[in-house]
């Protein structure tokens, strides 16, 4: 599910920005549609309850990733970066021939 | 921000399972649901650990926690078109309730009946405790509303119906009921 946040371009108002978002990817097909919505004010990471004309009802909770979070995934993503698990170098035996 | 997908639950296949685990066969009528849609399907958060659904196709209420990912089902012998909610914690010192179990809730169910039909929740059980008699409202309910207000007033339900009425319920008894319990 991706958010795309954008002003409004119409608003004449320019001391308070009107922002709106865009969320996409919430169904498998466009036939599917959303009969209901809900978020949850009562937690500080918000979450969203919707409900599915086909019967089913999926539930999303937000994540804000902090830097320990993101430092994890870049070292999953690039598991030889930062000098452990490095790759095994390989010479050819002609290098060292003068 | 970035949202992930915490919970999926299926209302039909629910249905079915349940079915399935009743008649100890696979139910046929699954084909038949299949590729339909059903504009009245509702999902409301009651709380932070468990959401209520309905679909009006099926005279059911599904109680999902989805942190245990358990579901509980509520058989209503009415086809449901609206729910409303009410946080028995958040008055329960108002009123001195004495509450058993956690996610203790009062829910009011409209009907395609014209029935409101109100239960009061927890963890392990469920109660009818207010009941609305038959052709109180004309037409089916399209909307319920349930407020703990402060005063005299105890609890206060509106029930929105088809033909244009809105009918205001008192459920001051019910608190009375509730404290027996």
């Amino acid at each position: 599910m991706t958010t795309t946040i954008a002003a409004n371009p119409y608003s004449n108002n320019r001391t308070t920005l009107l922002s709106a978002a865009r969320i996409s990817g919430i169904t498998d097909s466009p036939e599917t549609a959303v009969t209901s919505v809900q978020m949850q004010p009562l937690t500080p990471d918000c979450s969203l309850l919707v409900a599915f004309d086909n019967g089913q009802v999926r539930y999303w909770k937000s994540t804000i990733k902090d830097k320990e979070a993101k430092l994890k995934d870049i070292a999953r993503k690039n598991p030889y970066q930062g000098g452990k698990n490095k790759p095994p170098k390989y010479f050819d035996a002609i290098d060292f021939i003068d | 921000m970035q949202f992930d997908v915490d919970d999926k639950f299926d209302m039909i296949e629910a249905h079915h399972e349940v079915n399935e685990e009743l008649n100890g066969e696979y139910d046929r009528e699954m084909n038949v649901h299949e590729g339909k849609s059903y504009p009245s399907c509702e999902a409301y958060a009651s709380n932070l650990e468990q959401y209520i659904c309905y679909c009006s196709n099926f005279q059911y209420i599904f109680i999902r926690n989805h942190l245990l990912k358990s579901v509980r089902r509520i058989d209503l012998c009415h086809s449901p078109t609206s729910l409303a909610c009410l946080d028995l914690t958040l008055v329960a010192s108002m009123y001195s309730l004495s509450l058993k179990g956690s996610n203790n809730l009062m829910m009011a169910v409209g009907t395609e009946e014209g029935k409101v039909i109100v239960y009061k929740l927890n963890d392990y059980d469920h109660k009818v405790v207010f009941k609305t008699s038959g052709g109180l409202a004309f037409g089916q309910v399209t909307s319920v509303s349930l407020t703990g207000g402060h005063g005299h007033d105890l609890i206060r339900m509106l029930a929105a119906t088809q033909s244009g009425e809105i009918i205001n319920f008192n459920l001051a008894h019910v608190i009375n009921t509730l404290e027996q319990q």
